[in-house]
């Protein structure tokens, strides 16, 4: 089975010290979707407010915000400020997941789904058996 | 009695123990509240809903935004009245009340 965006975001993930498991994560998509939201949010914060609420957990007030209702898991990335402030938390687990998305793309297609080695092998042991 | 003793009364209505040597002048007081109120106000009204309910009061200080009124911190610490906004509102009803008593 070839590894997935998933695989690679935990193992990154747990690269930077969290527990996190392939299961907890959403499709690439999502969970680029919900941390561009979570970027559109603090990008438009002017300079004060950011110094300012930077290094409060605030996993609990974008929850309740509905920022991570397509991504809940994210809240556990989030809470306690992993990396100190708001800012360097969200910039790893964004390196750990471009990163694993980049995994993703470069996996090689061919083990996916019975089309890889395995039937090259198989059909090799056929070829012979006719 | 002074502006700052009638704070220091008014503010213990709400809960708060304070002393009117921790209150400055009316002046130092409203300076203090305008500074928060010029950083609060201008936010949008997600960003009021995602940090209103936390404990703002280190963060603030770390900022320098009670430099004016370093006693101020207390009276935010905590949320007393459960938001920034909300616990605001009581300390500026507290010292307006104090500062327009005769």
């Amino acid at each position: 089975m070839p590894r997935t965006f998933q695989d690679f975001a935990a193992e990154n993930l747990q690269g930077f010290g969290w527990q996190i498991t392939a299961e907890d994560i959403p499709e690439w998509e999502t969970a680029s979707g919900t941390v561009q939201r979570l970027h559109d949010w603090w990008g438009r914060l002017d300079n004060t407010t950011q110094s300012i609420i930077g290094e409060l957990d605030i996993a609990g007030g974008v929850w309740n915000a509905g920022l991570l209702n397509d991504w809940p898991g994210l809240y556990g990335l989030m809470a306690g400020n992993r990396f100190g402030d708001f800012a360097h938390t969200m910039t790893d687990i964004v390196t750990a997941l471009n990163r694993a998305h980049h995994q993703a793309e470069d996996e090689p297609p061919g083990l996916a789904g019975g089309t890889g080695i395995d039937d090259v092998v198989n059909a090799g042991n056929e070829a012979e058996q006719q | 009695m002074t502006f700052q003793e009638r704070a220091a009364e008014n503010l213990s209505y709400f809960g708060w123990t304070i002393e009117p040597s921790q209150i400055p002048e009316n002046e130092t007081c409203i300076a203090a509240i305008r500074s928060l109120q010029e950083w609060w106000n201008p936010l949008d009204e997600r960003t009021k809903n995602i940090v209103g309910t936390l404990d703002l009061a280190d963060a603030l200080w770390n900022a320098g935004e009670l430099s004016k009124w370093p006693d101020l911190y207390y009276l935010i610490s905590g949320n007393n009245f459960g938001t920034f906004k909300d616990t605001m509102n009581d300390v500026i009803a507290a010292l307006e009340r104090a500062a327009n008593s005769p």
